[in-house]
């Protein structure tokens, strides 16, 4: 412990890193923060209590003494099988929890036996859902009216709410007694992830569609997880993160008001998912003024009355983009702090990656382990026993106005380009996050910023770590149940759906209920899908680099 | 520079009581709470939430302040990890010296900048490898080193007139022999002490409370040793730490993070006050007086523990012994993660505990730390396990940002409430050890051991009863879990110690080891400074556990009260 | 003395998969370094990718799949690239591919994969080496 000679070897490392005192906003960090950089917080006014407006400090009033967040980890693989088993298995484990991934043709709303489809059935770790049965079987001996199930599908939200509906109700279950969360956030996805089909309006009704319809049927549903961690994955930084998502969360509020909805009966529904990175005050600093900001705006501009309409309630993943495949243990600990600050910023639940995501599939073990994380955060650290705990701090309050000030800048200018839906037709969004994710790669590159193994500390001559292998027989197995299933059904009635399907889809009248009665007669997710492409056609975009 | 500004103004400040009074009245009673009591490990209870009422009788200038200045809560330095990061030392000693030289070599390669030297048992307590007390141990648990032989190997190829060197010799029995090997090789490599940067523990309470074994010197003996070696370092090795004050160990051993600060402020009160009995000014040696902490679970505690003690040790020598150089004033700290934190079921597990544990120690201001590897609940780490351990401090130091302005969570109305409770109950305790007439004396009556010993066995009982959850422990349990990770095997030792000291022993000159022993007992006889003796000695290749006979001839021996 | 034709790269996002961000930097970092990139976009198939590499005359091109298709699509752009009499054409590829499978597709004439956490330096030093060679 010797403080007066400071090594040769450290002083070289500072210098040879030319990074200034920035976040990943790049907001510039003062040495010390102290009162004076809080004059202006008016403490009633700008924090509140928690549980009370503005909520800075938390939405519910007890918080974590009251009920853990949900520790809510991923369990999709492959086959529904498999993924029931891995489902089970983790909520064995004490997930309270589960987020189900879907495999890619899955995503892109077609079925397993799509010829675009080679190669991708069961890929990404995502399950391969086609028709009523893999829901049937994915659900098998999970109590549906217990277990809070996230369903992490966007464009084909409706049509897999359809077969969990449907599914529930076969084993006597209303829809009613349904919890969970369907992603179903198509802003983003033309924004970044990019996973879409129609064009953004007629995606856009098809989310206010099922936002209606679990308003009227599914009190404990979410029928939205409004997502910022796909924008944050796809480049965009915190504070981007922070104002896209609020805007584009604006922009369901409006909608879904202009489809004739009051603003009380879904916005209490709405829910939003963001990204911990590598920066943990910023990351801290992100959720309390997105707290603040949503709170605000409902209650001043969209006139909600109910105060569960104010609230910005949030699911949180740590960052997969900050993980390195170069020595993979590394990613515990980024895990691990990215986790802690996750929850030092109040979120509702959490999920926490494994460490070898940047090479494969988590293995049961490195699963396990990210499981453990939240576990050790939650019954050991002791940070949970106080709400807000860094509620006063003079760095963190004034990030957090400097974060709610920035957003508001943006705002302005997305309102300048005519709201989120022109300025995604504008390129706007997809610019601003290719701009960001260019400059990030530029400054690892140039040591600016520094990942640890990866441009600095690396070492030669890694040993791979054990990987998960994808069945290489699945899809021909899969294609093959497909038709099995296929074979059974009733040929005509199945037509007669799809035509029903084009029908509604010409006019403006309501698919969900449609689709839950579909899927009961066998049709498969790409005939639906399939059926709304034949009248609202095909979006491409402008490639933008 | 006493201003009167509070950190609000007194209106607002009644405002947000009334507030507060009628949010935990009307709004908060109509939610349930998981637990009945939310308390931090060393039991001070938590609020449900901290307002700027919690801090109400704070002053922003009095009680903070700014990094660098009195009272130095928000840092010691101006510019904190602005200017330079925290050293990254991370432990190793294991086996033979020619094995641990090797580890050293390889950290010092990826990155870690300053070499940490953890010592075998029968080195810490002063036997010789070979000794029949001793010789089950050799080489287990740290590096073994016989003499001043051991210590060349030890160091060969380590520039120490540049990397600093923290040796934790834990009891000044050891110390003083292996300091004292430490320098011999120095001057014998033409290194002027002057060059030699480092920190040796040297803590009497790790001789006769922490490490609780027979026949050990008495206290005061032990106490003398310290004070000895410190009075050294400060006449001739003017830029070494004599002395690091093993909070960290008392903790292991099962106190609260209240008494860990509270027994080393108390330790240093007591040896300044022997140096300056014995004629040196406060300014000479304070500022060369460090501590050594363990970054435990409650993350907040931990942070708060840190600040607080800086507040105290700044008002201890400000107002106590009247020092005047800031940086007596500035208490200066190393922090190791805690061991008895980790779990040797699930052991990766540990990496997630011991990230955040770092992470405390760094929003604390801490100006090194130790991160232990994960398998340390089961073996010496393995080269995989402590490199995982160091790249969680780069992870921490470049890629979290938390470094980026200083103590970030300054002004937190939870943080400073804590800091100020917690120094209120270390002050409290402090002046309780004083009313029993100083450390010392408290250690001689087995007070020190008997608070310790209660804590430890209600830490204890809280795991059991699942009061305290631990993960993997006593819950979230894996039955019949097969261990997932590669144990290390200690190098062979003891062979290698004993044919060395067997061919020193028939090459040295016997008459000069006669006189070099002599030379000991006259001065323990005079009551001379040991360490001046002892470093012409190992120069002579007496052996540490020569040394320890003689000190032990003279001083007796003394039995710890076991609880 | 002729100017030197700038190498011409087709950057192609094959499969369902709409990860995009990965391709974007590379395209942005090709094209810094003085490369002329043609981005397909989304979604395309293996014909529709070599349609588009013999109407425009590319030098090389670079596939980016993170889905795990990677066993299927690379081997079917090998092929059709023979077919069309191709098979001189640089073909690099990057995202989620595990060493055991690079290995097999470089066997297969696959000149490199770059995975998650590649310097872009690296991959223009590789276009750049293997291209100005010739």
């Amino acid at each position: 412990m010797a403080f007066g000679k400071r090594s040769k070897r450290q002083d070289l490392d500072l210098q040879s890193s030319p990074m200034a005192f920035k976040n990943l906003s790049g907001f510039v960090i003062d040495p010390v923060y102290g009162t004076e950089n809080i004059a202006q917080l008016d403490v009633e006014r700008d924090l509140g209590g928690p549980g009370e407006f503005p909520f800075t400090r938390g939405i519910h009033k007890t918080m974590y003494r009251g009920r853990l967040w949900t520790i809510r980890q991923l369990g999709s693989l492959g086959s529904s099988g498999e993924a029931n088993m891995r489902i089970r298995n983790l909520l064995a484990m004490g997930a309270t929890g589960v987020s189900i991934c879907l495999d890619m043709p899955t995503i892109m709303g077609r079925d397993s036996d799509d010829p675009l489809c080679e190669g991708e059935v069961g890929s990404s770790g995502g399950v391969a859902i086609d028709s009523i049965a893999d829901v049937r079987q994915l659900m098998d001996g999970i109590d549906l009216d217990q277990v809070s199930i996230n369903w992490v599908c966007n464009a084909q939200s409706c049509v897999i709410l359809a077969f969990f509906v449907a599914v529930a109700e076969e084993r006597g279950i209303s829809a009613d007694k349904l919890a969970g969360t369907l992603q179903n956030d198509i802003l983003k996805e033309y924004q970044a992830q990019k996973s879409y089909y129609f064009p953004p309006r007629s995606s856009m009704r098809l989310t206010v569609d099922t936002i209606k319809y679990c308003c009227r049927h599914m009190p404990r549903f979410n029928p939205i997880s409004i997502s910022g961690y796909h924008l944050a994955s796809a480049g965009a930084n915190p504070i981007q993160e922070l104002a896209f998502t609020l805007a584009n969360g604006f922009t369901y509020v409006e909608e879904t008001i202009k489809a004739g909805v009051d603003v009380d009966q879904f916005a209490p529904r709405l829910s939003f998912f963001f990204k911990v990175h590598n920066d943990f005050f910023e990351n801290i600093a992100k959720f309390r003024a997105a707290r603040r900001i949503w709170a605000r705006a409902m209650k001043e501009k969209y006139r909600a009355k109910d105060d569960r309409s104010w609230l910005f309630r949030v699911h949180t993943q740590t960052a997969g983009s900050s993980l390195t495949a170069q020595q993979p243990e590394n990613n515990i600990i980024r895990t691990t702090l990215q986790a802690l600050s996750a929850v030092l910023a109040g979120t509702q639940s959490l999920h926490t990656n494994a460490f070898d995501e940047a090479h494969s599939i988590p293995s049961a073990r490195s699963e396990k382990l990210a499981l453990r994380t939240q576990q050790i955060i939650a019954h050991e650290s002791g940070v949970i026993h106080t709400v807000d705990p860094l509620g006063g701090s003079y760095y963190l309050e004034s990030l957090t106005n400097k974060m709610e000030e920035e957003s508001y800048r943006y705002f302005e200018k997305i309102e300048q380009l005519g709201g989120v839906l022109k300025g995604i037709e504008k390129g706007f969004f997809q610019r601003e996050i290719a701009d960001s994710a260019y400059q990030y790669q530029k400054d690892i590159e140039n040591k600016r910023r520094i990942i640890v193994g990866l441009n600095e500390y690396r070492e030669d001559g890694e040993e791979p770590i054990e990987m998960r292998e994808t069945d290489p027989t699945f899809e021909t197995r899969k294609i093959a149940e497909l038709k099995a299933f296929k074979s059974q059904r009733n040929q005509q009635r199945v037509s007669a759906r799809i035509e029903q399907i084009r029908e509604v889809a010409r006019g403006d009248g309501d698919f969900m209920p449609l689709f839950i009665e579909a899927v009961k007669d066998g049709l498969t997710l790409g005939e639906i899908i399939g059926a709304m492409r034949d009248v609202f056609g095909e979006y491409r975009e402008e490639a933008i680099f | 520079m006493k201003s009167k500004k509070g950190l609000f103004n007194p209106d607002s400040i009644q405002e947000i009581r009334n507030e507060t009074k009628r949010w935990e009245k009307e709004v908060y009673p109509r939610e349930k709470e998981r637990l009945e009591v939310f308390e931090t490990l060393s039991g001070i209870p938590i609020e449900a939430i901290y307002t700027p009422e919690d801090t109400a009788k704070m002053d922003y200038l009095r009680d903070l302040g700014f990094p660098g200045e009195e009272p130095f809560i928000r840092g010691v330095h101006p510019t904190m990890y602005r200017g330079r990061t925290w050293t990254q030392r991370q432990l190793a000693g294991y086996g033979p010296p020619e094995e641990t030289n090797k580890r050293y070599k390889f950290l010092l390669k990826q990155g870690a900048n300053g070499i940490n030297g953890v010592f075998d048992y029968p080195t810490l307590r002063g036997y010789d490898s070979t000794d029949p007390e001793a010789y089950a141990d050799a080489g287990r648990g740290g590096v073994a080193i016989d003499t001043i032989e051991d210590m060349r190997i030890l160091l060969d190829g380590i520039p120490i007139d540049q990397v600093s060197s923290s040796m934790v010799t834990c009891q000044p029995i050891g110390n003083i022999s292996v300091q004292s090997m430490y320098f011999a090789n120095a001057e014998a490599h033409s290194i002027p002490f002057n060059k030699l940067t480092g920190t040796s523990q040297n803590d009497f309470l790790m001789e006769t409370v922490v490490a609780i074994a027979p026949e050990v010197l008495p206290p005061k003996a032990s106490f003398k040793l310290s004070c000895d070696a410190i009075e050294y370092c400060t006449k001739y090795v003017p830029r070494w730490n004599p002395v690091s004050f093993a909070g960290y160990n008392y903790r292991e051993a099962g106190c609260t993070a209240i008494q860990e600060v509270a027994f080393v402020i108390a330790n240093a009160i007591a040896c300044s006050e022997e140096l300056i009995r014995r004629g040196l000014d406060v300014d000479r040696f304070a500022s060369r007086l460090s501590f050594f902490f363990s970054g435990h679970n409650d993350f907040f505690e931990e942070i708060a523990k840190y600040r607080a003690a800086r507040r105290t040790w700044y008002r201890v020598m400000r107002e106590r012994f009247g020092a005047k150089d800031p940086r007596s004033l500035a208490l200066r700290f190393h922090v190791q993660t805690a061991g008895v934190a980790l779990t040797a079921q699930q052991p990766l597990n540990n990496i997630a505990r011991a990230a955040y544990h770092a992470l405390s120690a760094v929003l604390g201001g801490a100006q090194s730390v130790h991160i232990d590897a994960y398998d340390e609940a089961l073996c010496t780490p393995t080269e995989l396990s402590s490199l995982t351990a160091l790249r969680t401090q780069q992870v921490l130091q470049l890629e979290t940002r938390v470094t980026h302005t200083i103590d970030p969570l300054g002004g937190s109305y939870f943080v400073e409430s804590l800091t100020n409770q917690l120094e209120e109950k270390i002050v409290a305790l402090l002046n309780e050890i004083e009313g029993m007439g100083g450390i010392v004396r408290a250690v001689e009556k087995g007070w020190i051991h008997k608070a310790i010993s209660s804590e430890a066995y209600e830490y204890q009982k809280a795991i059991e009863s699942g009061e305290m959850p631990i993960v993997g422990v006593n819950c979230y349990r894996i039955e019949d879990e097969k261990l997932p990770i590669e144990l290390f095997q200690v190098p062979e030792t003891l062979e290698i110690q004993r044919a060395k000291l067997e061919r020193i022993k028939k090459e040295r000159s016997s008459t000069n080891v006669q006189k070099a022993s002599d030379a000991i007992l006259r001065c323990c006889e005079k009551d001379g400074n040991l360490m001046e003796v002892v470093v012409e000695g190992v120069k002579a290749y007496v052996t540490e556990g020569e040394v320890t006979k003689v000190l032990k001839r003279y001083y007796g021996i003394w039995n710890p009260p076991l609880f | 003395m002729q100017e030197k034709r700038k190498i011409r790269i087709l950057l192609a996002k094959p499969g369902l998969d709409g990860h995009d961000r990965g391709i974007k930097v590379v395209a942005r970092a090709l094209r810094d370094a003085g490369m002329e990139v043609i981005y397909s976009g989304l979604h395309q198939t293996p014909e529709q990718i070599v349609n588009t590499a013999l109407q425009e005359g590319v030098d090389g091109i670079g596939l980016s799949i993170l889905s795990g298709a990677h066993n299927t699509i690379f081997p079917k752009m090998m092929a059709l690239l023979k077919e069309k009499g191709l098979s001189d054409l640089l073909v690099f590829g990057g995202g989620t591919i595990p060493p055991k499978d690079r290995e097999r597709l470089k066997t297969m004439g696959v000149g490199e994969i770059f995975t998650s956490g590649t310097d872009t330096r690296d991959i223009v030093n590789y276009i750049k080496g293997v291209l100005e060679k010739v």
